[in-house]
């Protein structure tokens, strides 16, 4: 995504103006002052984004239902990072001062609020309106979801890294096709521990019913999640560091990251996630990530596991592992066994990492059976 | 008595008075919407940078 020239960011279309959120004064969302005649005092109390940190005001008054949404969606909130965070903590008040000083530099500069989705590029991506200030119900896949889930999910869902997920590159599906409001606005619950924990998350089987006439779906269903058969490698980013440079800007690296699949124990199997086998990613969280507020600031870092439950955006009909049972059966190198994991974090990783004894023998070899054609299918 | 005709030039008088300060006014469209003005205002402004240790996947 090519970056914004500074003039381009702020360029109202006319074509606005005939709207009906254009046809509001600018002054009514953004404050300042219209009748200024000079750049500073007609800026003078504006707000870039009105609809960050409370969109009630700017967009209750039509939006009721959304603006009220938005102050427990986790786009705009990110409330499962700090708990998460502070479960691997320090208990000591002075520590996790310095410690929240680090993810209010960092961790919650990275948001998404109504303006970000539905007019302009988010902050993360340097911001800009995507077409002349025109509010889009829509969000745009490129100028504003992977604008931020763009090194993970954009490269993998488009074929950066691998072969790209079907869904995209055969069917023209966008992520709105199957991210509807429920997975961007959340459920209105603000107690969630995880991002998985939202209701009424898109699922495959919202597309897919799980069809028992597929063998392999009647012997894998409800104990390997669809993601183990059908996804390629993803990424996975090993050791995050935070900190602020000789200017006193935020940075962070994350040199650290590979390509990998990891199949793994379900370490919080739920209604929703009931699957034994899952696929699991190495998040970028590392014990000394926030050494630079202060050491042993992650002092009880063991308590979360850091190998964590993933869904990869590259899912594919056929992949090299669901091509022959032995591709997976007995193949020691596609589990998240004790050797994978780096000793430092092993204990972190009991829940998820697969004992030896428990990866699937080998299958007796038969010869692949011949696969009916099926009338309609989406892949 | 005012006929009906000089009561409409006072109002338009009138009008034109309170609208005065807007006429002369900047309005926030008239820059918003023309390119050049933007360009040349944005020559003037200190770009925003971010820090140059920033490595890796985000």
């Amino acid at each position: 995504m090519a970056p914004l020239e500074l003039h381009e960011k702020v360029l109202v279309s006319t074509d606005f103006l005939e709207t009906t959120h254009g046809s509001m004064g600018c002054t009514e969302c953004h404050g300042g002052n219209a009748k200024a005649v000079e750049m500073v005092s007609a800026h003078a109390g504006m707000q870039a984004d009105p609809t960050f940190p409370d969109a009630v005001k700017a967009c209750g008054e039509c939006h009721a239902k959304e603006a009220e949404l938005a102050k427990t969606s986790l786009h705009y909130t990110l409330a499962t990072y700090r708990p998460m965070v502070h479960e691997r903590a320090t208990t000591d008040k002075k520590q996790l001062q310095m410690l929240d000083q680090g993810m209010d530099n960092h961790c919650y500069s990275c948001h998404a609020s109504c303006g970000e989705c539905h007019v302009s590029r988010p902050n993360f991506a340097k911001g800009g309106f995507i077409s002349g200030h025109n509010f889009n119900k829509t969000p745009d896949q490129t100028n504003q979801c992977t604008a931020c889930h763009g090194s993970r999910v954009g490269n993998e869902f488009t074929g950066t890294t691998g072969s790209g997920d079907a869904h995209y590159t055969k069917h023209d599906m966008d992520c709105m096709s199957c991210h509807g409001t429920k997975d961007l606005h959340g459920d209105g619950k603000s107690d969630h521990k995880d991002r998985y924990d939202v209701e009424g998350l898109s699922r495959c089987e919202d597309c897919h019913q799980l069809d028992d006439q597929i063998e392999q779906h009647a012997i894998h269903r409800e104990k390997v999640s669809c993601y183990v058969c059908h996804s390629q490698p993803y990424a996975n980013c090993y050791g995050c560091h935070v900190g602020l440079d000789d200017k006193g800007l935020a940075y962070y690296k994350n040199p650290d990251e590979a390509e990998l699949f990891r199949i793994g124990l379900n370490p919080d199997q739920s209604k929703v996630h009931p699957e034994k086998w899952v696929l699991v990613r190495r998040v970028p969280a590392v014990k000394t990530g926030f050494d630079y507020y202060g050491k042993g600031l992650l002092s009880r870092f063991d308590q979360l596991n850091n190998w964590k439950y993933a869904s990869p955006h590259n899912i594919q009909r056929k992949t090299t592992q669901n091509r022959m049972c032995n591709n997976c059966h007995g193949n020691e190198e596609l589990f998240l066994t004790e050797a994978m994991v780096k000793p430092e974090v092993r204990s972190a990783n009991k829940k998820v990492i697969v004992p030896q004894k428990m990866i699937p023998a080998l299958q007796e070899q038969t010869a692949p059976k011949k696969e009916k054609k099926r009338k309609s299918g989406y892949f | 008595m005012i006929g009906k005709r000089s009561m409409f030039v006072w109002m338009v008088v009138i009008g034109l008075i309170f609208s005065a300060g807007d006429l002369f006014a900047s309005s926030c469209v008239d820059c918003h919407t023309d390119t050049e003005k933007l360009q040349a205002i944005a020559k003037t402004l200190p770009q925003k940078v971010g820090s140059a240790e920033t490595a890796g996947k985000g």
